[in-house]
């Protein structure tokens, strides 16, 4: 009859007096008949008690019977937890905040982990999906073995239909494409965007359908050349065209080519690949020439250049589809590149490739290989800092627990049960955990944007959600819960244990300890010496983590990062053929380096540093490779001034210059590692290469320092600089504009814009950003975790202090009149200070003898991620050392001074 | 659930009194306990306290419906009923109560 007990919920009062009116009837009635039969007055009434028994007892039986007792006694804990920090609302507010910060940080951190590593992409049963190779690797490739994850085009239709293991296989692009946008009618977008090239199965194998129009089908990309049709992302279609749904069969022209919008993609969808900058829109791949504006990527024996995704039949086996792909690898490999004519050598390096499969269901992400590790660091970080707070939130409950001594032993000698106590004191904690797992998601959707924006780097629109999901709800859930048991266990257990008479007694404050006071200290002592060790860790870390990234910039590029401005264009774009570029290029380095303000002009093929790479393998006259000797080596084109545009130091020979055109001698200038490589005599300069795809037989005329080509922690690379004029078809394509200026380069921005419109108004420039942005860039991720982990360090170390400055000062208040008999009798005041300086001091000891071995153990888990030092760093220890002591000396100090000013009279006359 | 008192009555048995009581009609508290203390001839002396936290359970398990009425000196009075539920519930401890019964009355004889 669960019905009646909800009604008599709601209906309280009325129950209340029912059961009143009922046993007090019951009871007239029976003092009545007494009465009746002779007894005195007093008397009946007396009798009829007796013989009913202990009415309050009765009473609360049939209570309990209608109630839910652990509901409402619930509420009662709360309200009294509410009466409770509302009378402290100083103490409740720090509880909050710190709380807050600690849960905050934790679900922001883990919200960012979730979107790039846990996450499922929008597509039908993730589950199923497979990727062939992890797809981190992105570009136009040739020459390939060992374990690949980009594949040619033939390969894909190899296996497009088979069905052995697969019930599909799609294939797109390993790399965005930029296209220039014009209306095909009266309006619609104009300018660039970014594309995707996916085969024509793509939609159909991650089984995601358009919210208007179609998809691209196998029809739309059966051939090259066809189709002109285009899938536009939600996003784009919303901003570009205003969600006019009439947008389906608008004709758009992508770089020169009339294509037909035929669909728009669910909203949040961005492709497999969860990158910075998602597509704008989906092209069949078959259209990749009109789509990039370059030969055919699609022909014969075709470059490596794409990556391909798979949806696993279900009675198939990870293992068993590996295998089935090893071999057909294989057999591509062998046909395609010559069969029986092929080296044995190469052979051999074909029978070791093969592709690895992973769950495709979480996309692909170049980000992801990037950020796994500093995520993980983060979580690790984050996580010690909650601890931290936990451990300040308990000492703070055991220090209130003794002021609430009279409390709990006058409740606990009204009979309550010592289950009771422990709950009312859970209650308190989880209700502050909860609140502060409440505030702390506030924290947290403003700290996920930050952290998503400086992942992305600032892109408008990213496949990231900053939004909380069930999952990231779920895990602050449980860190909240987890939060308030862990320290509300120590209060709550020593609120069970308390021993009631000297709690009641009025003079609790006395000298020879009561209680609570036996087993306080070793407690809260653990307690504050965990946290100085684990802040110790923190801030040892975060050393670390700064030093690195320090030692990072502070490197050798190989170039001069400073006053020089970096345009990449797409010259393409614009619709030059090779044959028109040599023109254009000496057109635009006279006009440019005529510029006010400008002190050189170049143009390469690849910037100075970016996350891009141009290789090819390169024979040195005189070198005799060993057996498997990887050849391969850095290549640049680039024009005259390029080393002084970048600032690269030459160190031998001569640099390219106007002498060196399309009909003189082909030379080329080496980087030093090439050098001592493939020229250990010192004999570079006058030496000969030759290079795989590019005809030739190239003189070294320079030797220039090495620098960093893709990122600041590669070890150094060989390199190759070519001739931009001696060059021709694709690689004549000069990419990037590179201007060293005199002042600061973004204040000629404006003016090189005009400069340039004036040569060709619709060369599109994709991109203006300066060489040390790029640096940075190519340190990001260092400087997300340098920063952060210095953040919550500092946090983490204040969180402490505040901790050991509490504890502390109770501790003074406790002892005020101890230390007021000690003066009485003739303490000094540097004695006093001393007494209760001296504890904090061994607190601190303690800490740091605990946290040094803790922080040698915490460091060498994150060895990879340093540069430049090792884990264990002597110098970073000592700083740590020295600043814990500064700060917690402090904390420690002004609740001893406070000590030094208890007036003993005052002290002693409390009692 | 609150604790009981039962005086010497055998756990259970002070429900199947309830219910015996209530046959004949609508009773409130005071008559039950005056009507068990008559029928057992004041044998079965019940704590009286210790009926209501028994009405009300029998009420909550459905056996018992109450209403509130007059009494016969004029006050408001909680009248209990026995209902279908109840009457069902009775049967089956009467039944198990003469089992009960004569299985002790024979371990005794023999004696």
């Amino acid at each position: 009859m669960i019905w009646l007990r909800l009604r008599a919920l709601f209906m309280r009062r009325q129950l209340d007096r029912d059961l009143e009116e009922e046993l007090s009837f019951h009871l007239a009635l029976r003092e009545a008949r007494h009465a009746e039969c002779g007894v005195a007055a007093a008397d009946a009434r007396a009798v009829a008690r007796r013989e009913f028994g202990n009415v309050a007892e009765f009473k609360e039986a049939c209570r309990d019977m209608w109630t839910f007792v652990s509901l409402e006694s619930l509420w009662q804990d709360l309200r009294f937890a509410m009466r409770t920090f509302r009378k402290e609302p100083g103490f409740t507010a720090m509880a909050i905040l710190s709380l807050a910060l600690g849960i905050g940080a934790n679900s922001a951190v883990f919200t960012l982990t979730n979107d790039l590593l846990l996450k499922a992409i929008p597509v039908q049963d993730p589950r199923h999906l497979v990727s062939l190779g992890k797809a981190e690797g992105a570009g136009v490739l040739g020459g390939l073995s060992g374990s690949l994850d980009i594949f040619p085009y033939e390969l894909y239709k190899q296996i497009e239909n088979r069905r052995d293991v697969f019930e599909g296989v799609c294939a797109f692009g390993s790399f965005p494409v930029v296209v220039g946008v014009r209306p095909g009618d009266s309006a619609g977008p104009v300018g660039q965007a970014t594309s995707a090239l996916v085969s024509g199965d793509f939609f159909k194998v991650l089984g995601v359908k358009t919210v208007l129009g179609r998809t691209i089908e196998s029809a739309d990309a059966d051939a090259p050349g066809r189709q002109p049709v285009a899938v536009i992302s939600y996003d784009y279609w919303r901003q570009n065209y205003y969600a006019d749904p009439a947008v389906i069969g608008r004709p758009m022209v992508l770089n020169g080519t009339l294509f037909t919008v035929i669909g728009v993609a669910p909203p949040k969808f961005y492709g497999v690949a969860l990158d910075a900058q998602p597509p704008d829109m989906w092209l069949p791949v078959t259209m990749q020439e009109q789509a990039m504006l370059r030969p055919t990527l699609l022909g014969q024996n075709g470059p490596y250049w794409l990556h391909m995704m798979a949806r696993l039949r279900p009675q198939v086996s990870m293992t068993q589809a590996r295998e089935w792909l090893k071999l057909e690898l294989r057999r591509y490999m062998i046909d395609s590149e010559g069969g029986t004519t092929l080296s044995a050598d190469r052979r051999r390096e074909i029978q070791r490739s093969f592709i690895e499969l992973v769950p495709g269901g979480r996309g692909v992400s170049y980000l992801r290989g990037q950020y796994e590790e500093p995520l993980r660091i983060l979580m690790g970080i984050v996580g010690l800092v909650l601890l931290i707070a936990c451990a300040n939130l308990a000492n703070f409950f055991l220090a209130k627990m003794a002021t609430r001594e009279k409390e709990i032993s006058t409740r606990l000698a009204l009979g309550a049960g010592a289950y009771r106590i422990v709950r009312q004191m859970l209650t308190e904690t989880l209700l502050l955990s909860f609140s502060g797992g409440a505030v702390g998601l506030l924290l947290a959707a403003w700290g996920t944007r930050a952290l998503i924006r400086f992942v992305v780097e600032g892109a408008a629109r990213t496949p990231f959600d900053p939004n909380p999901d069930l999952r990231v709800l779920v895990f602050t859930f449980g860190v909240s819960l987890l939060t308030g048991l862990l320290f509300g266990v120590a209060p709550a257990w020593r609120a069970r244990r308390m021993n009631l008479a000297p709690g009641l007694k009025a003079g609790s404050r006395s000298v020879s300890g009561d209680g609570i006071r036996s087993g306080r200290f070793p407690l809260s002592k653990v307690l504050l010496t965990t946290q100085v060790a684990l802040s110790m860790v923190l801030l040892v870390g975060a050393g670390l983590f700064v030093r690195t990234l320090r030692n990072l910039d502070k490197q050798s590029f190989g170039f001069d990062r400073v006053n020089v401005l970096e345009v990449d264009l797409d010259l393409r774009l614009a619709g030059y053929k090779p044959e028109q570029l040599i023109g254009l290029y000496e057109r635009m380095l006279g006009n440019l380096n005529a510029l006010p303000g400008i002190r050189s002009v170049s143009l390469s093929g690849v910037p100075p540093i970016s996350g891009g790479k141009w290789s090819l393998t390169v024979f040195a006259r005189g070198h005799v490779p060993q057996p498997h000797e990887d050849l391969s080596s850095s290549i640049n084109s680039v024009a005259p001034r390029y080393f002084e545009t970048s600032g690269t130091p030459l160190l031998a020979g001569r640099a390219m210059g106007s002498q060196d055109t399309a009909g003189s001698t082909q030379v080329v200038v080496v980087n030093q590692t090439l050098a001592n490589r493939f020229f250990p005599h010192g004999d570079a300069l006058g030496g000969h290469l030759t290079i795989d795809n590019v005809k030739g037989d190239w003189e070294v005329v320079g030797i220039v320092a090495s620098g960093k080509y893709n990122t600041a922690r590669e070890t150094p690379q060989s390199m190759v600089f070519l001739p931009l004029p001696q060059l021709s078809g694709e690689d004549l394509y000069a990419n990037c504009l590179l201007v060293r200026t005199s002042g600061d380069p973004l204040r000629v921005i404006g003016e090189f814009r005009e400069a340039l419109a004036r040569i060709d108004r619709n060369i599109p420039v994709l991109r203006v950003t300066t060489l040390s942005e790029q640096v940075d860039r190519s340190m990001a991720h260092e400087e997300l975790v340098s920063r952060l982990s210095i953040f919550f360090a500092l946090l983490a170390l204040l969180l402490a202090c505040i901790g050991l400055y509490g504890v502390m000062s109770y501790n003074v208040v406790r002892r005020a009149n101890e230390i007021g008999i000690r003066m009485a009798l003739g303490a000094q005041a540097n004695g006093v200070l001393w007494l209760v300086l001296r504890e904090t001091l061994v607190l601190l000891a303690l800490g740091i003898a605990v946290g040094v071995p803790a922080t040698l153990a915490a460091t060498r888990l994150v060895r990879s991620q340093l540069f430049g030092l090792s884990s264990f760093d002597p110098a970073t220890v000592a700083i740590a050392t020295l600043a814990i002591l500064l700060v917690t000396a402090i904390a420690g100090y002004l609740p001893a001074r406070r000590a030094t000013r208890v007036d003993p009279l005052v002290a002693l006359r409390y009692e | 659930m609150g604790k009981e008192k039962t005086g010497d009555l055998l756990q259970g048995t002070l429900d199947m009194l309830i219910l015996k009581a209530l046959t004949a009609g609508a009773k409130h508290g005071y008559a039950i306990a005056e009507s068990i203390h008559r029928r057992s001839d004041d044998v079965l002396r019940v704590e009286e306290g210790a009926l209501y936290p028994a009405l009300h359970r029998l009420e909550l398990r459905g056996w018992l419906a109450s209403e509130w009425g007059i009494s016969e000196n004029n006050r408001r009075a909680k009248y209990y009923r026995l209902n279908a539920a109840g009457r069902k519930q009775l049967a089956e401890e009467r039944a198990h109560w003469s089992r009960l019964s004569a299985a002790i009355a024979r371990v005794m004889e023999t004696a």
